[in-house]
């Protein structure tokens, strides 16, 4: 069993400071959902689609919500997001969209592809874990998944 | 008045005196054309004047009444678009030959005058009689020696047995032999024959000397009328026979009769030439006229066409009703070659590409700007004849457009053959000249589409850099800002047993400056967005716009403690995402300079004026100095310290850019601690 099993959250952040910020966060808010985090788009599609470094471990059938960062490099959010929603399974799994601004013309694309839910993330350290908790606690908890 | 009516005044008053329609325009010195009319006109009839027959000044036409002294002779009409120098000229040249047919029209009365002078008191005899010989006029000599009235004589002809003529040697002169008679059959003037004739008032013979003149009318070979012209030698003729020594008197008074009849039938000649040549150039002038008329059509179409094709059309158009042409090819000069618009026959052997310049007559023309008349386009050695042979056409004349350095030529067609004269080329080249300021005019239009599509593309890619800037900006200033206020925020939860009080507050301050810089990136993109290069207008309910902004930025509590107060408002015309921001930044700001009040007050209230609304939005906050009001727009320029009130100082330079943008004004006024009001227009959104 791969470190990545049983995975319940995705991150895909490429700043490690964004992320470690994100995932404190969410433990902080007893969210002890599983969380794995890659740091570009290549990785993201390698974990979800089961391939390169990620070709030994199974789907991940635990997958409950996607947390993407729109720029990544590589292969960057949208075109991740296009992926995971043109894949019949993957389709289902809710995927937040995170920016850091709201000036981004990427916004409408990303709803065009099927983005679940789109946030900018706040510059306020207070309202960013806010944003981030709200975020866990409506999708993995609220939020009811097919069964 | 336009140049139509112009038109119809004029012709309600021309009756049948001449009518010159000549085409000028958009000079704004009427007085200089009237000078140049004046001037052309005075050239050929000194005593002209001028003046306007419609006492209201004009702008782009009128009706002029040519005069001299009460005398009036005809009328100016001129009107219409784009005037070039060949117009006036040819303006010039019509009032010249109006002048000249005024002249020639006095000329030929004063002959008349003196003609009926000499008519009347010449002793010699003169009768009319017209081509079947009967006695249309006569002179009271002709009277006088006939011995017979006029009403006696008219109607009369040669052939009356009557005249009881005689020839010199006594036998019977019948009527066909009289020289009048004899004139009119050969059509020959019948000079000095003599022959005597009954006069019943003395009961005597007459004898006399006769020339008969025929007279035609020009273009016609028949003679219409015949005038004899005689005297009377009855005196001579008995002196001569009576005494030797009186002969040599006698055949000196014979000479002297000879001579006073020719110099008579030479003003008669005269006089019937003057007038032939006053019908000649009165119809001239009525060609002249006609040509003109058309000519003003061609120019007004012209000057409204928008493509090459239009010109060429109305080019062919107007030269068809000229000249009867058959075809017009405009030529375009690209470069070192040319292209032809237009005349369907010619264009498929041409296929519309560009030939070389030197390669044919066509291009020639344009290269020397010379006028060339083709008579024949299959003898012409200038003609590649390969293609002429399938030209269906006879004559070419091919005019160079704008000579001086010609851009265009155009070429005139015929199916028959077509020899243009000096006036005729003259036409072709005025009509030539009116097609060059068209194609000016399309070409200068097709160059400022062109400058202004080169502009807007690079203002759009400088809009496209400005936002990929702002969207850099957005992204990658405001992460690291997160991670600062973030890692404090670990700082203070993980690590907070092992910081006192100060570091705790160094932690709160940068915490503090990491947000206010949050703050200032978010500022800056609204300005910069309030730039954005597109707007959608659209009305805007104000009063639920500035109640909604409102509602969005307070808290309940708040909402409590503010007296809010917002009038019922007509709508305005705006972007809404931008007039949105003017409300976000005024009531924001009205909130926060009276967030020190006990009460705060806030009072939005609107008031139309014309087609335009001014919107106000008051509190009684902090206020300001009014002395510093023009710096209140300036980007980070405060009227407060940071301590006082928090702010980047961008918000009212977004609002006055917007409001700008829309055309609106903004203003506002102040009292330092007794608040503030701010105004701004906006036109009204239609009756909602």
């Amino acid at each position: 069993m791969s470190e990545s099993d049983g995975m319940e959250i995705l991150l895909v952040e490429d700043n490690p400071l964004d992320a470690e910020l994100t995932i404190r966060t969410l433990k902080n808010r007893n969210l002890a959902s599983p969380i794995f985090r890659v740091s570009d788009g290549v990785e993201a599609l390698d974990f979800l689609f089961c391939r390169g470094a990620f070709a030994a471990r199974k789907f991940p059938e635990t997958l409950r919500l996607i947390l993407l960062d729109i720029k990544l490099p590589k292969i960057d959010g949208l075109e991740v997001l296009r992926a995971i929603k043109t894949d019949p399974v993957l389709k289902k799994i809710p995927t937040v969209m995170l920016s850091s601004s709201r000036e981004d013309p990427d916004i409408k694309k990303a709803y065009d592809l099927g983005a679940n839910s789109y946030v900018v993330k706040p510059v306020n350290f207070d309202s960013f874990s806010k944003c981030v908790s709200d975020l866990g606690m409506y999708w993995i908890i609220v939020n009811q998944r097919i069964v | 008045m336009n140049s139509d009516a112009a038109l119809r005044l004029a012709n309600l008053h021309a009756n049948d005196l001449f009518l010159l329609i000549c085409n000028l325009s958009q000079m704004s010195n009427n007085d200089k054309i009237l000078e140049i009319f004046l001037r052309s006109l005075q050239a050929v009839y000194p005593d002209l004047s001028l003046s306007y027959l419609s006492p209201e000044s004009v702008n782009s036409g009128s009706a002029l009444k040519i005069s001299s002294g009460e005398k009036d002779f005809g009328f100016l009409s001129f009107g219409s678009s784009e005037p070039g120098e060949s117009d006036l000229s040819l303006m010039q040249n019509a009032c010249g030959m109006l002048g000249l047919i005024l002249r020639k029209n006095e000329q030929s009365q004063e002959k008349q005058n003196s003609f009926r002078i000499l008519f009347e008191n010449m002793t010699q005899g003169v009768v009319y009689q017209d081509a079947k010989g009967n006695i249309t006029s006569a002179n009271p000599a002709a009277e006088r020696i006939l011995g017979l009235s006029l009403d006696q004589m008219r109607g009369r002809t040669s052939m009356n047995p009557e005249w009881k003529a005689i020839r010199e040697n006594g036998e019977n002169l019948s009527g066909e032999h009289h020289p009048a008679m004899v004139a009119l059959r050969t059509g020959k003037p019948v000079l000095n024959s003599v022959q005597g004739i009954y006069n019943p008032e003395i009961e005597s013979q007459v004898w006399m000397a006769v020339d008969s003149i025929p007279q035609f009318l020009s273009g016609s070979s028949e003679p219409y009328q015949v005038i004899s012209v005689f005297s009377d030698i009855t005196l001579q003729r008995g002196a001569q026979l009576a005494e030797s020594e009186a002969i040599s008197d006698s055949v000196k008074m014979l000479d002297e009769s000879i001579r006073t009849r020719k110099a008579l039938l030479s003003v008669v000649e005269d006089l019937q030439k003057t007038e032939a040549d006053l019908s000649d150039t009165k119809a001239n002038l009525e060609i002249l006229n006609s040509r003109l008329q058309e000519l003003v059509y061609a120019v007004k179409n012209l000057s409204a066409a928008r493509t090459m094709e239009e010109i060429q059309k109305v080019t062919a158009a107007s030269a068809k009703a000229l000249l009867y042409c058959d075809g017009v090819t405009l030529m375009l000069r690209e470069g070192d070659s040319y292209r032809a618009v237009g005349v369907d026959p010619i264009l498929p052997l041409c296929g519309g590409k560009p030939f070389p310049l030197e390669s044919w007559i066509n291009g020639q023309s344009i290269l020397n700007k010379q006028i060339a008349v083709v008579p024949d386009i299959l003898a012409d050695a200038k003609l590649p004849q390969d293609l002429a042979k399938d030209i269906p056409f006879k004559s070419l004349v091919l005019v160079p457009v704008n000579p001086d350095d010609p851009f265009a030529a155009l070429g005139y067609y015929w199916s028959k053959e077509f020899i243009p004269t000096a006036n005729e080329i003259q036409l072709l080249q005025t009509l030539a000249d009116a097609a060059a300021k068209a194609i000016q005019n399309i070409q200068l239009v097709d160059n400022l589409e062109k400058n202004v599509k080169l502009r807007t593309s690079e203002l759009e890619i400088v809009v496209k850099e400005l936002e990929s800037f702002s969207y850099s900006v957005s992204h990658d200033l405001r992460a690291p800002l997160r991670v600062i206020d973030g890692y404090v925020q670990i700082l203070l939860e993980d690590f907070s047993s092992k910081l006192d009080g100060e570091g705790k507050r160094v932690c709160g301050v940068i915490s503090d400056s990491a947000r206010k810089m949050g703050r200032l990136i978010d500022d800056l993109l609204a300005f910069s967005r309030s730039g954005k290069a597109s707007m959608e207008l659209s009305p805007i309910d104000m009063a639920a716009m500035a109640r909604s902004v409102f509602s969005e930025i307070t808290t309940e509590n708040l909402r409590n403690h503010i007296d809010f107060s917002l009038d019922k408002m007509p709508p305005a015309m705006g972007d809404p995402s931008l007039i949105k921001q003017v409300w976000l930044n005024l009531i924001g700001n009205a909130i926060k300079f009276s967030s020190k009040k006990d009460r705060p007050v806030i009072a939005i209230r609107s008031e139309r004026k014309g087609d335009e609304v001014i919107f106000s939005i008051s509190d009684n906050g902090a206020g300001f100095d009014m002395k510093y009001a023009e710096k209140l727009f300036g980007v980070f320029q405060r009227m407060h310290s940071q301590d006082e009130f928090e702010g980047t100082g961008i918000g009212l330079a977004i609002v006055q850019r917007i409001i700008a943008r829309h055309g609106g004004k903004i203003w506002a006024s102040a009292e330092p601690g007794k608040g503030a009001a701010f105004y701004f227009t906006l036109k009204h959104g239609g009756e909602a």
